[in-house]
């Protein structure tokens, strides 16, 4: 394979896996900076080590694997967080993620079509609580309501949302 | 061995966790519940997936640009799992690299990490040095010059124009070169623009799933298309899933949701519409619009319709003014360096403007943004001791004032730009520019920003505000959240590599960043130039207002990412230019 065929192979595969190897490292390190921080060392590796990758392969299983042991390196040079979850736990979580079923687009699809059922003022929460990095804070500065309240419409909401993924889910299942 | 758990604690453990607001005895007893129940962990990764999968839902939204509107409007599949699709081209200067082997240490990558806009290698680059005395200027080339010519072009569907456009799974095609027949394309940002041989014309915009039975016929699964059948190109079809379309002459559009009802509005002309087969035949088929005529078709027990009012805002007609595509200097090989020309459609019309029509500026402003050891400057690599004035007003694509502080709210208020010297931290963070003759709003763009990126940035490019030093009634700043030339584009030209040099704290001026001491480096992934038109109505002037300083701030959306606004050029007035191409 030439050295111009490769590189496109390798951003081609990981183009289309990069979210779902992000969403890998998050479960296991579930803090945004965290996360991002060893998502972008783990992407510098998959590309030194694409030559090791078997075409044939699953570029996520490897992809995973690697990031695993990133996840495994940061949390044992990070200063000891006590908010980060211990190898053990991140090694159950690790296996019981990737076990898991691989087309999240079944799930994106029902998710949209649950959110904007929801009413507009709920809409509009999970628009603020999402849209940027500021979370809830500067709403409930703007809207003059107590943040816990906000949490806790939140928290009432994502329960709702998941309820809803999933009987969507089912009934896609029963369908096909 | 498996304990049992409470769900309402669990979930409340849950949401305190990704709302970064758990306390270390939560945290224990969450750490404890998971690690003790496989059905916990379950519930826990489903609701990683929901907090995960809604901040990709709602980073897709990006107000005020028809585009972003368009493809939000469907709330298709595609919109989420797909819109963020990296696609890129693959660039000269990795043809001769293997995969590099542990040569880029640790550290190397934190102080990367940590650096303002400028990423960890993506691949080890070796460095060509110089040849001093290689005056061919020539050209760079866009990755489309490089690709073999299609055979046989009269007969090829070609991607003509394309703005923003992403597809699914693959890399977008270069300008002018032939789609592939039968195959499922699903375009995922953007819009294209597509032209059939007979001179038929398709506007399609994400998200779209579309693919192209032959020369004169488009199957549209879902999406959005404006199509435009002149004369000779009568007899067009458009396949839905419900529908069969023709054009019998001249433009129509169709919108098709996830469900398959097809909404065909007639702009002008006539359009026959059938049920298509796969479904049963209709005792009233074909049905005749023409113009100003709407009809909703959808599926009950068959295909049904009935007419619909006339919605002149959903047939486009073009492609939205923005910056189409620039040429540069290439002249070692190695990468683009001065800008050429830059091509731009304004009012509908699209002109080329050579480097010297171009207007420059002086920077009369600068605070930079927050962090240690964050490049403040890009420069040739052969220009040791880079001087300020000249790498802002050179051609160079790879050189300027870089990394300039933000805000995540626009300003509203004049920015503080002389505090003296006791009191620098009241200066606005940001950038001033000054033109140096007015620019004339017109239609469309009047200036043109270019941004260094590279992979591991933003793809479309770092977000920023510009507005007005002086606000006055009506003025205001405007946002820009997404760029004209993105990383997904062919158009974005790959640069040849440039130093950076960093301050070892942020710069609170252009004295101090003229006066601070430096310590230098060098990039070594391929970044490209993107560029971004912006219209001076969007910061409220009226047309024909001269406008001759603006402030640009980094929006802060992304910690580690801050504009770079290398070039900076306005645009002649609309009136004294060389005419449309």
């Amino acid at each position: 394979m030439s050295n111009e065929h490769e590189y496109e192979e390798f951003l081609k595969l990981f183009a289309a896996h990069r979210d779902r190897l992000f969403a890998y490292v998050y479960s296991l390190l579930p803090h945004h900076a965290d996360a991002e921080d060893v998502f972008q060392r783990c992407s510098v590796l998959l590309w030194r080590k694409f030559d090791q990758f078997q075409p044939d392969g699953s570029f996520l299983a490897w992809g995973c694997g690697v990031a695993f042991y990133e996840v495994k390196n940061f949390l044992r040079s990070s200063n000891r967080n006590r908010m980060q979850f211990d190898v053990e736990l991140v090694s159950q979580l690790a296996a019981q993620r990737l076990a898991r079923e691989p087309d999240v687009s079944p799930k994106m699809e029902a998710l949209t079509g649950c959110v904007q059922s929801l009413k507009a003022s709920d809409r509009d929460l999970i628009h603020h609580a999402y849209h940027d990095d500021e979370g809830l804070k500067v709403y409930a500065d703007a809207s003059g309501k107590a943040i816990q309240t906000l949490y806790n419409r939140l928290s009432i909401l994502r329960r709702q949302l998941l309820d809803c993924v999933q009987r969507k889910l089912n009934l896609e299942g029963a369908q096909s | 061995m498996t304990k049992p758990f409470d769900l309402d604690t669990l979930h409340e453990l849950l949401n305190a966790i990704v709302d970064q607001r758990i306390s270390s005895d939560q945290f224990a007893v969450l750490q404890e519940t998971l690690k003790s129940n496989a059905e916990a962990r379950r519930i826990y990764l489903d609701f990683i997936d929901l907090h995960f999968n809604l901040r990709k839902l709602e980073r897709m939204e990006v107000t005020k640009d028809p585009m972003e509107d368009a493809s939000r409007r469907f709330g298709d599949r595609l919109v989420e799992s797909k819109a963020r699709n990296n696609t890129f081209q693959v660039d000269s200067m990795l043809l001769n690299t293997k995969p590099p082997k542990n040569r880029w240490a640790l550290p190397a990558i934190a102080l990367f990490a940590l650096a303002a806009s400028v990423m960890f290698a993506l691949s080890m680059i070796p460095w060509h040095s110089q040849t001093v005395g290689k005056s061919t200027n020539s050209i760079a080339k866009s990755d489309q010059d490089k690709e073999s010519p299609t055979t046989n072009p009269e007969s090829q569907v070609l991607l003509a124009q394309a703005v923003r456009a992403s597809f699914f799974g693959e890399l977008t095609p270069s300008l002018d070169s032939a789609m592939q027949s039968n195959h499922e394309y699903a375009l995922t940002t953007g819009m294209i623009e597509l032209h059939f041989p007979t001179g038929a014309t398709a506007i399609l915009e994400a998200p779209a799933v579309f693919s192209i039975a032959n020369a004169a016929r488009l199957v549209l699964q879902t999406g959005q298309c404006s199509v435009h059948a002149p004369d000779g190109a009568e007899g067009f079809q458009v396949e839905t899933p419900l529908t069969n379309i023709v054009d019998l002459g001249t433009r129509f559009s169709v919108v098709v949701d996830e469900t398959g009802e097809t909404d065909v509005q007639v702009v002008e002309g006539i359009a026959e519409i059938s049920a298509s087969s796969g479904t049963s035949p209709r005792q009233e088929d074909p049905i005749r619009l023409t113009d100003r005529q709407g009809r909703v078709f959808s599926e009950h027990g068959g295909v049904v319709s009935q007419s619909t009012a006339y919605d002149d805002s959903q047939y486009r007609r073009r492609l939205p003014d923005r910056v189409v595509s620039y040429r540069a200097t290439d002249p070692n090989g190695s990468g683009a360096v001065e800008l050429v020309d830059v091509t731009v459609q304004r009012g509908g019309d699209v002109y080329t403007y050579a480097i010297d029509k171009l207007i420059g500026i002086e920077l009369t402003h600068f605070k930079s943004a927050e962090g240690k050891n964050v490049p403040s400057t890009a420069h040739l690599l052969s220009d040791e001791h880079p001087d300020l004035d000249e790498i802002v007003s050179d051609h160079a694509l790879n050189t300027g004032i870089i990394n300039p502080g933000g805000a995540l709210e626009p300003l509203q208020s004049n920015p503080v730009m002389a505090s003296p010297e006791s009191t620098l931290t009241l200066n606005t963070p940001g950038m001033s520019i000054r033109f140096r003759q007015p620019i004339v709003n017109g239609t469309g763009p009047d200036i043109i920003l270019f941004d260094l990126q590279t992979f591991s940035n933003p793809l479309g490019g770092d977000a920023f505000h510009i507005g007005p030093v002086e606000f006055t009634p009506g003025l205001r700043s405007h946002t820009v959240r997404i760029f004209d030339i993105t990383l997904n584009s062919k158009e974005a030209k790959v640069l040849e590599t440039f130093g950076l040099m960093r301050t070892p704290s942020p710069v609170r001026s252009l004295q101090e960043l003229r006066e601070s001491k430096v310590t230098p480096s060098r990039v070594r992934s391929p970044f490209r130039a993107l560029a971004v038109g912006i219209d001076l109505s969007d910061l409220g002037y009226e047309i024909g207002t001269s406008v001759d300083q603006l402030f640009i701030q980094d929006a802060l959306d992304d910690n580690d990412s801050f504009v770079d606004p290398v070039l900076i050029v306005g645009l002649p007035p609309l009136s004294v230019i060389n005419g449309p191409q």
